[in-house]
């Protein structure tokens, strides 16, 4: 009797200890580190797929000659050096659409190199054109609230929060400004723009004591989250394919 | 007897109920503890961002299509992409700048003209907030066969 009684008592407090115990305990949370440790392995395994993707595709380096071998060069880009394999069947042209050959490289010159990937660094090199380095006018973009009005000069002093920095955007009868009114983008007057109106100014950028932007466009940011469905018309002259 | 099991029972469910209460008191007291130092390591540490323009939070911007280095026969192409959604987008290229707005998912297209041979395209995504994210595109317009 009295070891039916103590089992039972063993029995109900094990029963109540182990289900109070499971309901109880935190759930297991993956750590920081553990979860940062899985990205850079999607990360990783993302980068080798799209390798593997590209290899073989259509693609073109440009920068300007590093290194001449006989079977290789080297491609100084913005995005790091590029190794230019070389092949007997490798056409070199040189500027003014004129054939040259491998000895008329010269370090420094800007070249476009087109082939195959091999690797994302490594282009199995069809094609070497010598060419101009694109000269393209130096644009900056600056966003922020606008905080001061010049209507006379046509200037705006606009504040960026996030990088504390101060713009003056010069305004010109070139200068595009665009709103968004009723779902369309439309272009407004200098006079409509209000201080406190948030703003993204593109444009030619000069310096003094605050950054001067003689803006090409100024396009103003609606309050609230509203959609734009239309792209801003920008102006833009014929392009000429480097098919030399 | 059956009276007498049942106060067993009883008298085993309550002492369970209190071991119980223990472990989670104790646990309880130990994360506590935990929050409270991990608080402190944090204050003694210097505040560290993690983008290093001036508080800028994270923000993601990834070019769909085309992908970067491409040889490209075409004059015109669309450029595709994601960001935060309604972000604005900038758009820089060597024939002039687009603003445009991606939509409620983030998504965005636009299509721009390239110019003869090589063309670098900087693409800026900007939220209402102010946060930027900005990815360079080299592209290669060339209709010369390879």
């Amino acid at each position: 009797m009295k070891k039916t009684l103590i089992l039972t008592i063993f029995l109900a407090f094990y029963l109540t200890l182990t289900f109070s115990v499971r309901a109880v305990s935190p759930t297991p949370e993956a750590s920081d580190s553990a979860v940062q440790e899985i990205r850079d392995k999607v990360k990783e395994i993302v980068r080798e797929k799209i390798e593997e993707t590209q290899k073989g595709q259509k693609a073109a380096f440009f920068g300007e000659i590093g290194k001449i071998t006989d079977e290789s060069l080297t491609l100084e880009t913005t995005q790091g050096e590029k190794q230019l394999k070389i092949a007997t069947d490798t056409a070199f042209i040189g500027k003014g659409n004129k054939k040259i050959t491998l000895d008329d490289l010269q370090a420094g010159s800007f070249a476009i190199a087109m082939g195959f990937l091999e690797d994302s660094n490594l282009l199995q090199t069809k094609r070497i054109v010598i060419s101009e380095k694109t000269q393209t006018a130096e644009r900056e973009m600056a966003f922020g609230k606008i905080t001061d009005i010049s209507s006379e000069e046509e200037v705006l002093t606009i504040k960026n929060e996030k990088k504390n920095m101060i713009y003056t955007v010069e305004i010109n009868e070139k200068t595009t400004i665009t709103k968004k009114v009723d779902g369309k983008i439309q272009k407004i007057k200098f006079q409509v723009l209000g201080k406190g109106d948030q703003i993204i100014a593109v444009g030619t950028p000069s310096e003094n004591e605050h950054k001067i932007i003689t803006a090409k466009i100024v396009h103003v940011i609606p309050n609230g989250a509203e959609k734009e469905t239309e792209p801003t018309a920008t102006p833009s002259a014929k392009a000429t394919p480097a098919d030399e | 007897m059956k009276k007498e099991i049942l106060i067993a029972i009883v008298i085993g469910f309550i002492l369970g109920l209190i071991i119980t209460f223990g472990i989670w008191t104790a646990n309880k007291s130990l994360q506590e503890n935990n929050n409270k130092s991990q608080t402190q390591e944090n204050e003694n540490q210097p505040i560290v961002n993690e983008n290093p323009q001036n508080g800028e939070e994270k923000m993601s911007l990834d070019i769909v299509s085309p992908q970067d280095n491409s040889l490209l026969d075409q004059e015109e192409i669309e450029i595709t992409g994601k960001t935060s959604p309604l972000a604005n987008i900038v758009i820089l290229s060597e024939e002039g700048e687009e603003i445009i707005q991606a939509d409620e998912q983030g998504e965005f297209k636009e299509t721009i003209t390239l110019s003869g041979g090589a063309n670098e395209i900087t693409i800026t995504a900007i939220d209402q907030n102010g946060n930027e994210a900005s990815k360079v595109l080299n592209l290669v317009y060339s209709t010369a066969q390879i």
